[in-house]
């Protein structure tokens, strides 16, 4: 078997794409590099690799068409987006996403790096036979009914489980290892973003907005995860009078 | 609108006045015919006053008078050289009796039921209109002297009034006096000599008529008139009511949608987007609705093209700046990895490339910024507001900033003695305050709030101060001041620090450019204002004047 972990990259500037294929290589990964969509699709048929970095807008075929195309054929790939533009994460929020994960432009090379690995290890635990609950070294952590699997990046409940992207998973745990303790919207993302040296705090909302969909899909108590007015986030815990 | 109504039934109603200004004409017209009259009369009396010359004055006179027999409608007398009455038409006829009740009767009550077959109506019109227009007349001309009652020459048999008096002396005589019974006609007089072949005068014809008949005409033409007048304003009113419905309401229509826009708080964007209506009508209301149809639509499309504008120059900056960052990150990795081998070099390039990190993360910094000041007006006016009860807010902010203040650790205040010493924060609230909330976005108020906040506790030495009163000299509005004890705003610059990319404090990383300017576009957007000053002590002291609403 190829040892070999192939990671494609795909964005139609060579500025971009050229120090990211660098860090890839010098990281250990197999790199292909393709400038437009159509290429890629065209080279993924043939043979597909461990995970995409994609970017969104592109000439002929756009990030997105791209994946609903490779989606459309069956093939499933894990896929990291980027993205230059706030309309763009809009659109991403109604695409679905599965267990993909996106980074805004400009981004940290060392965040893209943790991001490529995360999603790998996920995508692998995915592919294993059976749930990751014995797998793991960590134990998952529990709030409520709700359990969150780090190594896997999901999170269960009653047996349904929802892929989260690493910022979500972050979030979550760190909301998750002390629940009830307020956590600031800079606090959040500093910890979604270790990397980064500027993050958005508003964006901290967007991210939780997602988390909460995600946990309403399990059929989670509403507002698990409450906003303090002013303050920040913390997750409740069910009977929790605070 | 209201106002362009009134205007056009002003001059519809004015276009009517010209009817009363035919009454004016009409008493012109009644002195040509008095004129006519008066002619008429002297005919008369010159073919009565021929028949009888050279006869017996007084044989001939009752022949003459039988014949006529009341026919003409005249009363004619006549008179010999002494004045004795000879012949008169109204006793010596067979008709006397109608002529006698034209004469001093009282004929208007029974002329007018002839004339104008007794309508009340007609009658009531007559009086509310002609009296005040008369009275105005009267008021209006020189007054003239009374005039001697028709009842002159009731029961005389010897006439001697001025008019006989001048036709017995060869004259022509003529004499006006006023008609019995309070009627406002009057008799008219003609007395023309009877003159002998020998030229000698034997006598006089006196001819007497009454102008009730002309009176009774210009009567029935008065109220012509009034009806006419009456219709016209009825028409008149009709018809600006008219031209308001069809002019002035959708001139409204075009106005109100137009002022839905500039209301303040109004969502500009929403307003332009719903569109304008357009009017299907071929006139220049339905033009202008049209023009303003288009204009509307060019501001849609220009606000449009801004906001793109805005997110493609955004992309495009990104990506180079992307590249810029991957790039330096891959040079810091190698450098970083290839240590000791080259000695100092790396060592030495490491700042550079810190350099290239950091700038390139106050770019993406500066755009983020630059966005949402672009799109901050848009933004408040899509978020919901609700009244925010500001002092529990404040005494929150000032006990989390008070725990943040406490383990203050940031270094990267530029200021000279402030830095890592712990800031207590205090706030002091009016209990006016207590009452009031604001009408914003809760998070929005906070934002701001916080940036001030963030800002002080980055100054500050040792304490920051939240103060909270009513409106300085105006009602319904709120101060709330944010001062520290730091170096403070340079007093020529209190204004310029909230312009965007205001430099003066760009010292500390993370308060170059647009945070002030942001404040400003949010408190402004919500009818506020928003200054800085410097304390006495030399901190700054920024100060926000909001309105307020009532606490639900």
């Amino acid at each position: 078997m190829d040892g070999a972990v192939r990671v494609a990259l795909v964005d139609d500037e060579r500025p971009i794409t050229d120090p990211i294929a660098f860090s890839l290589r010098k990281a250990g990964y197999e790199t292909e590099v393709y400038h437009d969509g159509e290429s890629a699709l065209a080279a993924f048929r043939q043979r597909p690799p461990n995970l995409v970095v994609l970017d969104i807008m592109m000439p002929k075929m756009d990030g997105l068409e791209l994946c609903r195309r490779l989606r459309s054929q069956g093939i499933a790939l894990p896929i990291i987006f980027l993205s230059s533009r706030d309309e763009e994460i809009d659109r991403l929020l109604g695409f679905e996403m599965g267990g993909d994960d996106y980074l805004s432009k400009p981004f940290s090379m060392r965040e893209l790096l943790a991001r490529v690995k995360a999603l790998l290890r996920r995508t692998g635990a995915a592919d294993a036979p059976g749930t990751g609950a014995g797998r793991g070294t960590v134990t998952p952590l529990r709030v409520g009914d709700i359990e969150i699997d780090t190594d896997a990046a999901i999170c269960r409940r009653d047996g349904n489980s929802v892929p989260l992207t690493l910022t979500e998973l972050r979030i979550l745990s760190s909301l998750a290892a002390e629940p009830g303790v307020i956590r600031s919207r800079s606090q959040l993302m500093a910890t979604a973003f270790p990397e980064d040296l500027y993050t958005n705090d508003r964006a901290a909302d967007s991210h939780i907005k997602r988390l909460r969909r995600k946990l309403e899909i399990l059929g989670d108590v509403p507002d698990r995860i409450e906003s303090v007015y002013g303050m920040g986030y913390r997750i409740r815990l069910d009977g929790d009078s605070r | 609108m209201r106002r362009l109504s009134f205007r056009l039934l002003i001059f519809n109603v004015l276009l009517i006045f010209l009817p009363i200004g035919s009454f004016l004409y009409l008493d012109t017209f009644e002195t040509q015919l008095l004129e006519k009259l008066e002619r008429a009369m002297v005919q008369e009396g010159r073919v009565m006053a021929s028949a009888l010359s050279g006869r017996d004055l007084e044989a001939e006179a009752l022949r003459i008078m039988a014949n006529l027999a009341g026919r003409v409608e005249s009363r004619i007398r006549v008179v010999d050289v002494e004045g004795r009455l000879l012949a008169d038409s109204a006793v010596d006829s067979l008709a006397s009796a109608a002529d006698t009740n034209t004469q001093t009767g009282d004929p208007r009550i029974s002329s007018i039921q002839s004339w104008t077959e007794g309508s009340a109506r007609d009658e009531l019109l007559y009086q509310i209109v002609v009296p005040p227009v008369r009275r105005a007349v009267d008021v209006l001309s020189p007054p003239q002297p009374a005039l001697p009652s028709a009842e002159y020459y009731s029961g005389e048999t010897l006439l001697s009034g001025p008019e006989i008096d001048a036709a017995l002396a060869g004259r022509y005589g003529a004499a006006t006096r006023v008609s019995t019974g309070g009627q406002r006609s009057v008799t008219l007089y003609s007395a023309i000599p009877v003159i002998a072949a020998d030229g000698s005068v034997r006598g006089a014809v006196l001819v007497s008529r009454s102008t009730f008949r002309i009176l009774g005409d210009l009567y029935s033409l008065r109220l012509d008139i009034i009806r006419i007048f009456a219709f016209s304003v009825t028409a008149a009113v009709v018809l600006s009511i008219l031209l308001s419905l069809t002019i002035t309401r959708p001139l409204r229509k075009l106005r109100d949608r137009t002022e839905l826009l500039l209301l303040p708080g109004s969502n500009l964007h929403e307003a332009v987007r719903t569109g304008y209506p357009s009017l299907r009508r071929r006139d220049e209301i339905g033009d202008l609705s049209r023009s303003l149809q288009e204009l509307w639509q060019r501001l849609e499309s220009r606000i449009t093209l801004i906001d793109d504008f805005s997110a493609d120059i955004l992309h495009e900056v990104k990506n180079p700046l992307a590249a810029i960052r991957s790039s330096a990150e891959v040079v810091a990795t190698e450098l970083g990895e290839s240590v000791p081998s080259a000695g100092a070099p790396a060592a030495e390039l490491a700042p550079f490339i810190d350099t290239i990190l950091r700038e390139t993360d106050r770019i993406n910094r500066l755009l983020g910024e630059l966005r949402e000041i672009t799109q901050i007006d848009t933004h408040l006016e899509w978020e919901e507001r609700e009244p925010v009860a500001i002092a529990p807010l404040l005494r929150e902010l000032a006990e989390l900033y008070g725990r943040r203040g406490e383990s203050r650790t940031t270094a990267t205040s530029a200021s000279e003695g402030a830095g890592v010493a712990p800031v207590t924060v205090s706030a002091a609230i009016d209990p006016a305050v207590e009452e009031v909330a604001l009408s914003v976005n809760r998070d929005r108020l906070r934002q701001v709030l916080g940036n001030l906040l963030d800002n002080a506790l980055d100054f500050a030495r040792a304490a920051i101060r939240i103060e909270s009163g009513p409106g300085r000299g105006m009602q319904d509005r709120i101060e709330i001041a944010i001062e520290d004890d730091g170096p403070g705003v340079p007093p020529q610059e209190t204004e310029r620090i909230f312009h965007r990319f205001y430099s003066g404090r760009s010292e500390r990383a993370g308060h170059d450019g647009l945070g002030l300017a942001v404040c400003r576009a949010i408190i402004e957007g919500y009818g506020g204002t928003i200054r800085a000053e410097n304390t006495p002590e030399g901190g700054a002291r920024f100060i926000l004047v909001l309105p307020t609403t009532a606490i639900p």
